[in-house]
């Protein structure tokens, strides 16, 4: 398969586990957030720092990177999970400035700018990478839908629907939403490590405020609590920017990306408005 | 040592008093509206593009600044117009026009950088004669930009509680739908609010076009810092919001001693952070509607 056909299936693949990740938070648990590119980030660097510097295995970076973004996942949900809808919003926001902040100025552990290359490959060969890497990214997406089946997940939907009801029936609505945050943010860890190692190199450029926009304009397009919503959207937003980038070239193609990604927000938003939420409108 | 603390100061109070506008304008939208509007952001970066003088002349400075102010002014009627009025008409929850907010300013920074280029436009060179006040220095620039956004902030402050208009503003923040019982034209006031927001925001930006260029995401780290006063104050003090915005300001700069200028903007935002997280008791019970 040609190597550039390859990359999008990868990309698509990897922006399909964030797409379901993110739906877990915002569809399930209700909880709207714009700075899961801070956790996919967290999760490349873990890795890339862990196999560069320290020599440890794809599966070891993986699993430290799981772990921290999972518990910074659960502690933004118990610090700011109380807030209203828009100031939830207004945090991760500001969280994932904070973030691309440190990765940009915090040289000695990122390198800044530069970022770090030679990460190395998931496997071997290209091919058996990208095989390995779609089938894991299909293995998180399914792992999120299968959720729902479970009683965590019945907890998720009574808390989105109707928090105060769920209280009542004794759940404990912010530690379900702390854990449903800590799952979500391990999850695009997870991805962000696969990233590292199929892109074999990680920058700041990759992981700004943009992509996490971009992410959740994915969940928005797709629709909440569905996988195959989570690969429309993610394929979506994915290919007609790089068809546009092919027809168009150059680098006002960066720049129609942008505007194809608002103009998807602000369309789907208008004609669905309840699309994240319970029908309420 | 002092003369460098002094000199913080006095530039934070620059930044500051542009901070405060726009705080004002935000926190006029945020009420009136009923919901965080991102677009102020691109209302700023729209004027500032619109404000670049082609020389250096005091005729060609003017044209310059109204034709930054009236596209600024109308950019926000036009944001409300086809995009936000549709979801008030469909009584969206807050977080819906929110998000769209985001996709405008999207749109809006890579039109700017499509039309203009991505990278830094710089203005011709003004104002730079050079004033002393203690041992700090200030650029003539500088003094009167500070001076206009004070007093342009001061008046909209004004307006906001002392004027009829300012009236209708409040009762339709309290009740959208008890403004219309009684009469006022809801959508004309939201309308109103927005031309004048947006010519609030556009004075400071023009003022920084001048100062140190235009980049299409040049509103994003002032419209931060903007909410942060807004927040720290709560969207009940008109007032507080300028002094909140300048504050801040100095307390930007001031931070640059202890750490670099590199992690200025991070730092807006950590603050900002902690912000929300200190008044969570504030916004878990929600403001609006509360006066």
């Amino acid at each position: 398969m040609n190597a550039y056909v390859l990359e999008l299936l990868s990309l698509i693949a990897i922006y399909t586990a964030l797409t379901a990740s993110l739906n877990l938070l915002a569809g399930y648990a209700g909880l709207v957030s714009v700075c899961h590119a801070a956790f996919f980030a967290v999760g490349a660097y873990t890795s890339a720092i862990l196999s560069t510097r320290y020599g440890w295995s794809v599966g070891g970076g993986a699993l430290v990177a799981l772990i921290a973004a999972g518990a910074l996942g659960f502690s933004v949900a118990r610090l700011a999970g109380r807030l209203r809808d828009e100031y939830f919003l207004l945090v991760t926001f500001a969280l994932q400035v904070v973030t691309s902040g440190v990765l940009l100025n915090w040289i000695e552990l990122s390198r800044g700018a530069m970022g770090i290359s030679n990460v190395p490959r998931l496997l071997s060969s290209a091919g058996n990478s990208a095989i390995a890497l779609v089938a894991t990214s299909g293995l998180m997406v399914f792992a999120a839908r299968y959720l729902e089946r479970l009683p965590f997940g019945h907890a998720l939907l009574a808390i989105r629907d109707d928090q105060r009801f769920a209280a009542s029936l004794g759940k404990n609505v912010p530690r379900v939403k702390a854990l449903a945050a800590s799952v979500s943010a391990g999850m695009a860890a997870l991805a962000g490590s696969l990233y590292a190692h199929w892109m074999q190199f990680v920058s700041p450029e990759s992981f700004k405020v943009d992509k996490s926009i971009l992410i959740l304009s994915m969940v928005i397009l797709g629709g909440k609590n569905t996988a195959i919503g989570s690969l429309g959207g993610a394929a979506t937003l994915l290919i007609i920017p790089e068809v546009a980038r092919l027809v168009v070239g150059g680098p006002v193609a960066a720049n129609l990306q942008g505007i194809f990604y608002g103009l998807v927000l602000v369309i789907t938003l208008s004609l669905r408005p309840s699309v994240l939420w319970r029908a309420r409108l | 040592m002092s003369s460098t603390v002094a000199q913080l100061v006095l530039n934070g109070l620059v930044s500051g008093t542009a901070c405060g506008a726009l705080a004002v304008s935000f926190a006029i939208l945020y009420r009136v509206g009923g919901f965080y509007q991102f677009t102020v952001a691109s209302i700023y970066a729209i004027g500032a593009y619109a404000a670049r003088p082609e020389a250096a002349t005091t005729t060609q400075l003017l044209l310059a600044f109204v034709r930054g102010i009236c596209c600024a002014a109308l950019a926000a009627l036009v944001f409300e117009l086809l995009v936000f009025a549709r979801f008030r008409r469909r009584r969206a929850p807050p977080l819906v026009p929110m998000l769209a907010s985001i996709g405008v300013v999207a749109i809006v920074e890579n039109v700017l950088a499509i039309l203009f280029g991505p990278g830094l436009r710089v203005s011709p060179l003004v104002g730079l004669k050079i004033m002393s006040i203690g041992s700090a220095y200030l650029t003539q620039l500088r003094l009167t930009a500070m001076l206009t956004c004070g007093g342009a902030a001061i008046l909209c402050v004004f307006v906001l509680q002392r004027t009829d208009t300012g009236i209708v503003w409040r009762a339709i923040a309290a009740s959208p739908e008890l403004a219309a019982i009684k009469g006022i034209r809801v959508q004309r006031a939201i309308c109103f609010a927005n031309l004048l927001a947006g010519t609030l925001a556009a004075i400071p930006a023009c003022f920084a076009a001048l100062d140190s260029g235009s980049r299409p995401p040049m509103g994003n780290l002032p419209l931060l810092a903007a909410i942060t006063a807004v927040l720290a104050v709560g969207s009940q003090t008109p007032a507080g919001w300028l002094l909140a915005g300048v504050g801040i300001g100095v307390l930007q700069q001031v931070a640059i001693l202890l750490l670099t200028a590199r992690w200025a903007e991070t730092f807006v935002f950590a603050l900002f952070c902690a912000t929300l997280l200190f008044r969570k008791k504030v916004l878990i019970d929600g403001e609006r509607g509360s006066t």
